[in-house]
């Protein structure tokens, strides 16, 4: 099987967004689980995209001389998604601020985290 | 034909513009300097190959294309606005500038003198 | 229902004592009695029908397709062990009555014991496997309750708790067995598994079955080896001792083994399993019960000893057997009920329940002595009394076996009986003539007299139950009996003779045997007891019970405390990791496999980007502590995800990753704000070298699963919607025709969410409260915004809004849409609000945007509402074309005014988000930057 083609940029990319979220969300400080958090978003995102196969170059709106339609129904569900992965985000950050605020501290396990 | 020409032409400048811009930010030696590049450079560049846009898609279907101008109009207004943020940021934060000697009190714009 | 009604009777019941105490313990106790009366008078009401040999059924159906039916049957085994339950419950009522003490809560107590009686009278009467197992379980539940019933006294509590576990444990064993034994029957209904006896028998999971079976009747029976809770299940009081532990719950066991008699029996495993257990017990616990010197630890053993007499009859298996079985477990229930409430006369009276310093108590309890002497002269097997008989035809059954347990010696399991036989006379002297006999005891604590009438006729009536029943069997028993034997062995049963004499023979030389023998041991005791207590020690069953739980419970106490230590990361680790797992699992079994794929050609430029988008994410996991760095590299990792969905034909997605992108920038710097803006290193080498190993498996996880969607072909749904898309949503942009119209309720539910974290964020910046060390406001006087920003961000806001309403306007048949326009106008509006202040352009706009939200979400729902005026379900979308001079075909759709409502939300809610974060200053009047000390 051919190795050297688009869907292995895709899938790549995928898991290259998933393992450094990963490796974000893991960390010791909430700003850093909010990248990561961003980061698996986008991954999720990305799949999801994905499992409706490449289309490259079709036409996205129907015309009368497109030959062929790129899959629109992940196209509708990833764009919720990005919308509902914002929303979540911002809640999060306000969330990390206000626990920053009240508790004096941003590591994830609140005061007295630090070393466990 | 000559249409190619010309759009070749126009994303050929536009590819150089943009080249040198890029080169700019990474060479040259200060903040200040650096700033010349992206905003400058790029902006033409920019503009090049949004020419080249108008004329390729104006040839390419009936009656002109315009939308690209509009990208052009905004670019051309908004970059000298971030550049200048960027410059009023760098001289509160005191960014060393390298090309000359240090300037007195260049961090606290003066409330009295006009801008 | 008159089955129904007499098992529902006690447990609805239960609520009447209770509620009676209020007006006197008497009251109580006649609401109690009243309840066990008419439960009593039922169930006679069914005695005609029943000794004619016909059985009373009752049957509902509850759950059929797992075979569950509420179903009752009164045959003669059943109808006994209610005879005896109702019975004796009447008797324990009314000593209960006068034992309880004025500070004992009586109104609970009978609240517990009908309960309990209730729960029994389900087990007996059960036709159902699963009906039977439930109130298996509730009697072991009220059992618990009772036998705690002294909750001050730490040896109820811990007696309750061991015989809970270990009937409970149990009661698990049998579930499994249960479930056996329908699988192999193919039904749940004992009165059809009773006849399929082969059947079961030959089957290959019969082994299994009967070995869990078991184990819940000789759990419940105290059986060796699970005999130990009875003895510290005395710490409950005398009438639940002489209600559970001797006539009812521990006999419920061997009900079990009579009531699946001609279901299991029949073959060597079950003569080896349960003859050689009741075997071992009855000596065993025999032995055991001479050394007691408590009353009611050596009638616990005694208890123990004879149930282990009835389940060797069982396990001897023939007809004959059975028999003997259900005659003894009549006669024992009588017996030994009077025997424990004798006890409990004895210890009321005097105070104590110790053999060694009662003595001599003739003088002053004649009538309770008496009584004594009658039942114990039944449980040692004198002639005349009731155990004399019973004890005799276990000895004929137990020479008549002639099996050689050993080659060569077919006279083992006799010697054993004799043997045990030998110590039961021995402590049935002990209980009566250390007890009542001898020298007056000097140092009790209470001046001992006989009791009040109330507690005596309990006593009396099964006493002379002993009697006549020993006299004359025939009259008294021998009609229940037969019915008795004949349900349990299925068929008529086999001659049997309950005469007194039978003849010189084996059996009466044994009991001859027994009866000097026991005297000597009597004489012989504290040889005995000295032999028990000393050179021979016995592992205490409590200390193993007790630490067998605290190991367990130290067990559980360890793995918790390790993988739950209070570090989020750990818990995150553990959870990537079992999700790793997951993900890779297919792929070793190979059920997930790469297909053929389309293989789409590469391009340089796809190459390109995908190289910066990964360098960017390895680089924002990398850089992640310089905050503001990851912040810049991330957004890159978003803009290079908006040129690809670009190059893979999505525009509409490309659009809103990008403007999202924008927002999310906007967002994250506000946060900055308040933030030190370099993160400190503190996880060791080794954590970062799992958390990258994680983070390598996870990716490489995740691109797998991707590999493999992309490769295999798929069958999309989705050629409804692009067939669709024109005709019937009169869009030609397909993605957003779903969006507002195919799907949108999906859509109606996502602006919801959107509001929603717009409002929790308003809510944990203004509603609930400053946090001291922010100081929400927006003092714009000290800051002196460049003009050039304002000037150009003025002039900029009308083209905005007017690219938005182009985006808007043209979603439906081009890239666009109200999401993409809603944000676009954010951005504008935002840059309003950093151009010139939040103070400043809150005073020229919307004041609070919680209004726009909410129109935004009414102009959403409302237009779904529409359709139903139309008579169509919720959101339906309508299209038409119009005819305008000038701008010529115009279209006019439903799905508009949705659009309109997700774009005010959008707006709104992004709004409401990034301004209220942008009045958070930090309450200190320096910069937080300069706070930190790091610039």
């Amino acid at each position: 099987m051919d190795f050297l083609v688009m869907e292995m940029l895709v899938a790549t990319g995928v898991g290259a967004m998933a393992g450094a979220g990963v490796y974000l969300v893991l960390r010791a400080r909430t700003y850093s689980v909010i990248l990561g958090l961003a980061l698996l978003g986008y991954a999720a995102n990305t799949f999801l995209f994905a499992s409706g196969r490449l289309s490259v170059g079709l036409a996205p709106v129907i015309s009368d001389d497109a030959l062929a339609y790129p899959d629109p129904l992940p196209q509708a569900l990833v764009l919720t998604a990005i919308v509902i992965g914002f929303a979540m985000i911002a809640f999060a950050v306000v969330l990390m601020l206000r626990a920053h605020a009240d508790l004096g501290t941003d590591h994830v396990d609140g005061p007295g985290g630090a070393g466990r | 034909m000559i249409g190619e020409l010309v759009v070749s032409l126009f994303i050929l400048v536009g590819a150089t513009f943009a080249l040198i811009g890029s080169i700019g930010l990474v060479r040259l030696p200060d903040f200040y300097t650096r700033l010349h590049g992206p905003t400058k450079a790029t902006t033409l560049g920019v503009g090049a190959l949004l020419l080249a846009s108008v004329i390729y898609f104006s040839a390419l279907r009936e009656g002109l294309s315009l939308h690209e101008a509009l990208i052009t109009l905004f670019l051309f207004m908004t970059a000298p606005v971030s550049a200048h943020l960027l410059v009023r940021a760098g001289l509160h934060h005191r960014v060393e500038s390298r090309s000359r000697a240090p300037a007195e009190d260049h961090g606290h714009p003066d409330p009295e003198a006009p801008i | 229902m008159t089955l129904l009604l007499i098992v529902l009777l006690p447990l609805v019941g239960a609520l009447l004592p209770a509620w009676f105490i209020r007006w006197g313990r008497n009251q109580s106790a006649l609401a109690a009695g009243v309840v066990t009366g008419t439960a009593f008078a039922l169930l006679l009401s069914l005695s005609s029908s029943v000794f004619a040999g016909e059985v009373p059924r009752a049957d509902w159906t509850w759950m059929s397709s797992i075979g569950l039916s509420l179903a009752f049957m009164a045959d003669g085994l059943g109808y006994l062990f209610a005879f005896l339950i109702l019975g004796i419950g009447l008797l324990v009522v009314l000593y209960a009555r006068y034992y309880l003490s004025e500070k004992d809560p009586m109104g609970r107590f009978y609240a517990y014991l009908l309960l309990f009686m209730g729960a029994m009278l389900g087990v007996v009467l059960a036709d159902n496997l699963i009906v039977l197992l439930v109130f298996w379980e509730l009697t072991s539940l009220t059992s618990f309750l009772l036998i705690g019933y002294w909750k001050h006294l730490p040896e109820g509590r811990q007696g309750a708790r061991m015989a809970l576990v270990v009937t409970g444990g149990g009661g698990l064993a049998m579930l499994a067995g249960f479930i056996l034994l329908g699988n192999i029957a193919g039904t749940y209904q004992l009165s059809e598994i009773l006849q399929m006896g082969e059947v079961i028998q030959a089957h290959d999971l019969y082994a299994p079955m009967l070995v869990l079976v078991l184990i819940g009747a000789f759990t419940k029976s105290a059986q060796f080896p699970f005999h130990f809770w009875l003895p510290h299940a005395m710490a409950a009081p005398t009438p639940v001792s002489a209600y559970l532990h001797s006539a009812t719950m521990v006999k419920a066991g061997v009900f079990l083994l009579a009531r699946l008699f001609p279901a299991l029996s029949g073959t060597e495993l079950w003569f080896f399993l349960v003859t050689g257990a009741g075997a071992a017990t009855l000596l065993f616990a025999a032995y055991v019960a001479l050394t007691k010197h408590d009353l009611k630890g050596l009638l616990a053993y005694s208890t123990v000893s004879h149930l282990g007499m009835i389940t060797v009859l069982f396990g001897i298996g023939t007809a004959a057997a059975a028999v003997v079985g259900i005659f003894h477990i009549m006669n024992h229930a009588a017996f030994k009920a009077s025997l424990f409430m004798n006890a409990g006369i004895v210890d009321h009276e005097t105070g104590t329940r110790d053999i060694r310093r009662l003595s001599g108590l003739w003088a002053a309890m004649p009538i309770t002595g008496v009584l004594a002497i009658i039942a114990a002269a039944a449980m040692a097997g004198v002639p005349l009394f009731n155990g004399f008989l019973s004890k005799e035809m276990f000895f004929e059954q137990a020479w008549a076996l002639e099996y050689q347990f050993v080659e060569g010696v077919p006279w083992l399991l006799p010697a054993i009986v004799t043997l045990a036989a030998l110590f039961s006379v021995a402590y049935s002297i002990r209980l009566v003539w250390s007890v009542f006999f001898g020298p007056q005891a000097e140092d009790l604590p209470k001046p001992p007299h006989d009791p009040p009438f109330g507690m005596l006729l309990p006593v009396g009536i099964l006493a002379a139950l002993c009697i006549v029943v020993g006299i004359v069997p025939v009259l008294v028993a021998g009609p229940m009996l037969a019915v008795a034997a004949t349900a349990t062995i299925g068929i008529a049963p086999p001659e049997y003779s309950l005469t007194l004499w039978h003849g010189f023979n084996i059996p009466l030389l044994m009991t001859a045997l027994a009866f000097v023998g026991g005297i000597v041991a009597y004489w012989k005791r504290w040889a005995i007891i000295g032999l028990h207590e000393g050179p021979l020690p016995f592992p205490e069953a409590k200390r193993i019970f007790d630490g067998t739980i605290d190991r367990l419970a130290a067990f559980s106490h360890g793995t918790t405390a390790a993988l739950e230590n209070g570090s989020l990361q750990r818990y995150l680790a553990l959870l990537v990791g079992a999700a790793v797992v997951a993900m890779g699992w297919p792929f070793l079994t190979g059920s997930w496999s790469a297909g053929p794929g389309p293989g789409t050609p590469l391009d340089g430029m796809s190459l390109v980007v995908w190289a910066i988008l990964v360098g960017a994410a390895v680089a924002t996991a990398a850089l992640h502590r310089r905050r503001i760095l990851a912040l810049v590299v991330v957004s890159v990792v978003g803009l290079m995800l908006a040129l690809a969905f670009v190059h893979l034909s999505a525009p509409d997605l490309a659009l809103t990753q990008l403007s999202v992108e924008v927002v999310t920038v906007v967002l994250l710097l506000l946060a900055l704000h308040l933030l030190p803006k370099e993160g400190p290193s503190e996880d060791s080498i080794g954590r970062k070298a799992r958390d990258v190993g994680l983070a390598v498996a996870a990716g490489c996880a995740v691109t797998a699963m991707a590999w493999v969607i992309l490769t295999n072909p798929v069958d999309t749904i989705s050629g409804f919607h692009l067939a669709e898309s024109y005709p019937g949503g009169g869009g030609t942009n397909v993605v957003n025709v779903i969006l507002v119209d195919f799907r949108g309720f999906d859509t109606f539910g996502e602006i919801i969410v959107l509001a929603i974290a717009g409002l929790g964020i308003y809510a944990m910046i203004d509603a609930l409260g400053v946090p001291d060390r922010w100081k929400i406001g927006s003092p714009d006087d000290e800051v002196r915004y460049p003009l050039l920003l304002t000037v150009i961000t003025r002039l900029l806001l009308p083209l905005a809004l007017l690219v938005s309403m182009y985006l808007f306007l043209r979603g439906h048949n081009q890239p666009g849409g109200g999401f993409i326009a809603g944000l676009v106008t954010a951005v504008a509006l935002i840059l309003q609000y950093v151009a010139s202040g939040i103070g400043w352009t809150t005073d020229r706009f919307v004041r609070d945007y919680h209004g726009a939200i909410a129109l935004g979400v009414l102009a959403a729902g409302a237009t779904g509402l529409g359709a139903w005026l139309f008579g169509y379900p919720f959101l339906t979308g309508w299209f038409d074309y119009f005819e305008l001079p000038i701008i010529g075909e115009f279209e006019l759709a439903s799905a508009v005014l949705f659009d309109i409502g997700v774009y005010l939300t959008v707006v709104a809610g992004v709004l409401l988000m990034l301004v209220n974060m942008g009045k958070i200053r930090n309450a200190s009047a320096a910069a937080p930057d300069a706070a930190d000390g790091e610039g």
